[in-house]
């Protein structure tokens, strides 16, 4: 498994934490707690675990001596952002678009929303970028090495 | 100059205004007739099949891979690959100052106008394909070194 499987499968594992413990409690709170909806979405706080996919680099960082990122690495890189991004894209669309049919021409919505899609985008394109990697390299992992 | 680079100023030019006008007119209806299922549909059907333009000619290799003659190289398609990246990246960074700047206009206990919504996605659209046609140009290179 080389550099760029171990990044990919490390946001993967640090993005599904984050999703589950975030829906684990968005649910006990509302469920169990009864906090009202809007306390309860507190529970989303969880997302901030995504934050530790800024250590990736650092964790599995270049070392000395060795060739990290070939030609093939950098295709699949750029295979990847593309399939993220247009996944994202797909998401962008129906966030915009429905609020905007389903509420009435003029009608407004908290500002609130708008951070909280450029969260949402963000955990997308990670999460399906990581998956796409993962899936061109192959899940067995055919002799890459780091 | 390659077919490549005559689809990109094509794309650059004529693809906005393909683009726009309908999403215009769905707008257009929207405001004039109030919000209903149909101009929904047709302005997300625009913006989706805009954004996800840039597969055209990887679907247009496809179709032409019995044919001898090649329009569209490894090196073409690794260009058009580098110039969609570019282009995302842009969008992000354009989705990224929308919501601040909604943000820092309003405050943070604000509200914003729904309409704000789709006329964020159109301009998602322009800066989107505008960035593409732009990166593929400056790849090939100003004085056209292809024939």
């Amino acid at each position: 498994m080389n550099k760029t499987q171990k990044i990919a499968r490390f946001n993967l594992i640090v993005i599904l934490i984050a999703l589950t413990l975030s829906a684990i409690a968005v649910s006990a709170f509302y469920f169990i707690v009864d906090l009202p909806i809007r306390r309860a979405l507190g529970g989303l706080g969880f997302l901030g675990i995504a934050g530790l996919m800024g250590l990736s680099p650092v964790l599995f960082g270049k070392r000395r001596g060795q060739i990290s990122f070939d030609e093939r690495d950098q295709l699949i890189h750029i295979r990847a952002t593309i399939v993220a991004y247009s996944v994202f894209w797909l998401v962008f669309a129906a966030a915009c678009m429905i609020p905007w049919w389903i509420l009435e021409t003029g009608a407004k919505i908290p500002v609130v929303v708008l951070p909280a899609m450029l969260a949402g985008g963000f955990i997308i394109v990670q999460l399906v970028q990581s998956v796409a990697t993962l899936v061109q390299y192959g899940l067995a992992g055919k002799g890459e090495k780091s | 100059m390659n077919q490549t680079k005559v689809e990109s100023w094509l794309y650059f030019f004529l693809g906005l205004a393909c683009f726009l006008i309908p999403g215009g007119v769905a707008v257009f209806i929207a405001y004039d007739r109030g919000i209903s299922f149909v101009p929904v549909l047709m302005f997300t059907g625009i913006v989706i099949w805009g954004g996800l333009f840039w597969l055209f000619p990887f679907i247009c290799n496809k179709l032409r891979k019995g044919k001898k003659k090649v329009d569209f190289d490894e090196r073409d398609q690794l260009i058009h690959k580098k110039a969609v990246m570019a282009a995302y990246v842009v969008l992000w960074l354009y989705f990224v100052t929308a919501c601040v700047i909604a943000w820092c206009i309003v405050g943070p206990h604000g509200s914003i106008s729904v309409n704000v919504m789709p006329l964020t996605l159109l301009g998602g659209l322009v800066v989107f394909t505008t960035v593409q046609g732009l990166a593929s140009l400056i790849q090939y290179g100003r004085g056209g070194k292809e024939k």
